[in-house]
């Protein structure tokens, strides 16, 4: 479903954020990127979500070239493809329905179907009540789950999560997961970026290990946990 | 094609919202655009006026024979029948010295003054009506009737309506000139606000740019919102100018039957009212446009 080829990622400031990295993920895994801040987590997202390009080599994505596409292209793109972010960005001008919905309203969506979608994905984060609450009266965790819930509400086939259960307790960070692996099982492929060792030890079953822009590892687990 | 009117409508909602966010701040923007307008559209309004009044008077070319103090009857009649003989000659009306001192009697206070005088002091006189409005042609009119025995004078009455023509060709001028200057004004204001409104919305922008909004779906609000910036502010314009020439026609009410006119100040006809909304609400659009593209975070 990924792959990258010899990707290298240069900012305009000189400093390369990936360096050579090559790389292949099949749909339907469930895969875990660490390393250390800096290591180059994030830019690896970013470039599988065509938000940036890459220096040189290629980020192929379904067969497709991201490099070759035009901005229009990639933004279509990126619209069957759920992004989750650390720090939620989630807009307080207006409730959590509507934050759920904005993915649906950018592509098109209208009428019965987007109720319909926004309901389902609300329902999958356990957030059915709190439709019409602004997101700023919500904790992290529950912030995060409306996050997760925008990103499935386009039923992508992957899912990219950058430190989704930074800055959350284990309770609500357990929750995060537990919805994450219930993806995996649904068949969607996850791409999650974590030094979370809870994340690590009980729900990887692949770790992809950056070292200062560099794979420096790339392991299949046995997670006990995931098993069950 | 359906979702492509939702977006559309979306857009416009979202403009809305922009403007209606802070109602103080847009008011203030339109007011702004509607001063900045007011002058040019006014006074394009009132030229177009006087370029009416001044060809209405061109559409009658009028000149005035006055002949001399002992020109005897048989020379007017010689100078009557000469004149229906002129082929540039429409019409002619005669009005002998003794009915346009009848006329000048019956004008309030000059009946006294004239009862002082031992004779009577006006010629006889013949108003001719020429085919041609043509300033050439009435010119060689004046001269060969001037060349006429026993002719005192003779008065090319449409000649300050082509006086008043040359000035309003350079008046026309002169509102092209300012209106390109409140144009490039009004250009400046809008682009100024949708960047205002674009720093203000870059969570909003940031966000949708993420979740796979196009550079067309992220632009389309805004300028929805420079088009309605524009329309608004054209309206503003418009209710200032039909204001102004409300005050206007109160003063020309005193001032023009001292020149014999009749002339007052018409108010805007509904194809200016819709030339310059349509004018304005494009120019607002084109200025949205530049903003957003200018503005607008690129992807890397």
């Amino acid at each position: 479903m990924i792959r990258l080829d010899a990707v290298v990622k240069r900012y305009p400031d000189g400093h390369e954020a990936l360096s050579g990295v090559s790389l292949d993920i099949e749909a339907g895994e469930m895969v875990f990127v660490t390393g250390h801040s800096g290591a180059g987590k994030s830019t690896l997202l970013k470039l599988m979500a065509g938000i940036e390009r890459p220096s040189s080599g290629a980020v192929l994505l379904n067969g497709q070239n991201l490099r070759q596409l035009s901005n229009t292209a990639l933004a279509r793109l990126r619209q069957n493809i759920g992004l989750v972010f650390q720090d939620h960005r989630l807009l307080f001008d207006r409730n959590v329905w509507q934050n759920v919905a904005l993915p649906l309203t950018l592509a098109g969506s209208y009428g019965d179907d987007m109720k319909r979608r926004v309901g389902a994905a609300l329902e999958k984060v356990g957030l059915s009540d709190k439709a019409l609450a602004n997101p700023v009266t919500l904790s992290g965790g529950e912030q995060q789950r409306v996050c997760i819930a925008r990103a499935i509400v386009n039923r992508p086939r992957l899912v990219l999560a950058d430190e989704p259960t930074g800055g959350l307790d284990p309770h609500y960070a357990r929750i995060i997961l537990d919805i994450f692996r219930s993806f995996h099982q649904a068949g969607v492929t996850l791409v999650i970026a974590s030094h979370d060792e809870v994340a690590l030890s009980h729900y990887a079953t692949r770790i992809l290990h950056l070292e200062d822009g560099r794979l420096g590892g790339d392991s299949e687990t046995n997670s006990a946990e995931f098993a069950t | 094609m359906m979702s492509w009117f939702i977006q559309h409508g979306r857009a416009l909602r979202n403009a809305l919202t922009r403007l209606s966010r802070s109602p103080v701040g847009s008011l203030l923007a339109i007011l702004v655009i509607g001063a900045t307008l007011c002058l040019p559209v006014g006074l394009y309004h009132a030229i177009n006026e006087a370029g009416t009044l001044g060809r209405s008077v061109l559409h009658e070319p009028h000149i005035t024979i006055f002949m001399a103090q002992d020109a005897d009857l048989i020379t007017v009649r010689s100078t009557w029948d000469s004149l229906q003989a002129q082929r540039g000659v429409q019409s002619v009306r005669y009005i002998s010295s003794e009915e346009a001192l009848a006329e000048m009697k019956a004008a309030p206070g000059l009946a006294e003054a004239l009862s002082v005088l031992d004779k009577n002091p006006l010629p006889h006189t013949f108003v001719v009506t020429a085919k041609s409005a043509d300033p050439n042609q009435l010119e060689a009119l004046r001269q060969e009737f001037s060349g006429w025995a026993k002719v005192e004078r003779v008065q090319l009455d449409s000649e300050w309506a082509h006086r008043l023509a040359a000035l309003l060709v350079f008046g026309q001028h002169l509102v092209m000139g300012v209106a390109l200057v409140m144009g490039l004004a009004l250009w400046a204001v809008i682009v100024n606000t949708v960047r205002l409104q674009i720093l203000s919305a870059r969570d909003e922008l940031e966000v949708s740019h993420l979740m796979g909004a196009t550079r067309t779906t992220i632009r389309r609000p805004f300028l929805y919102f420079g088009f309605l910036q524009g329309l608004l502010g054209a309206a503003a314009a418009l209710g200032l100018a039909t204001l102004g020439i409300h005050l206007l026609n109160g003063l020309l009410t005193d001032l023009t039957p001292l020149f014999g006119l009749d002339f007052h100040l018409q108010p805007f006809a509904l194809k200016e009212l819709l030339l310059c909304e349509a004018i304005t609400g494009i120019l607002g659009w084109i200025a949205a446009y530049v903003s957003v593209t200018a503005y607008l975070p690129r992807s890397r």
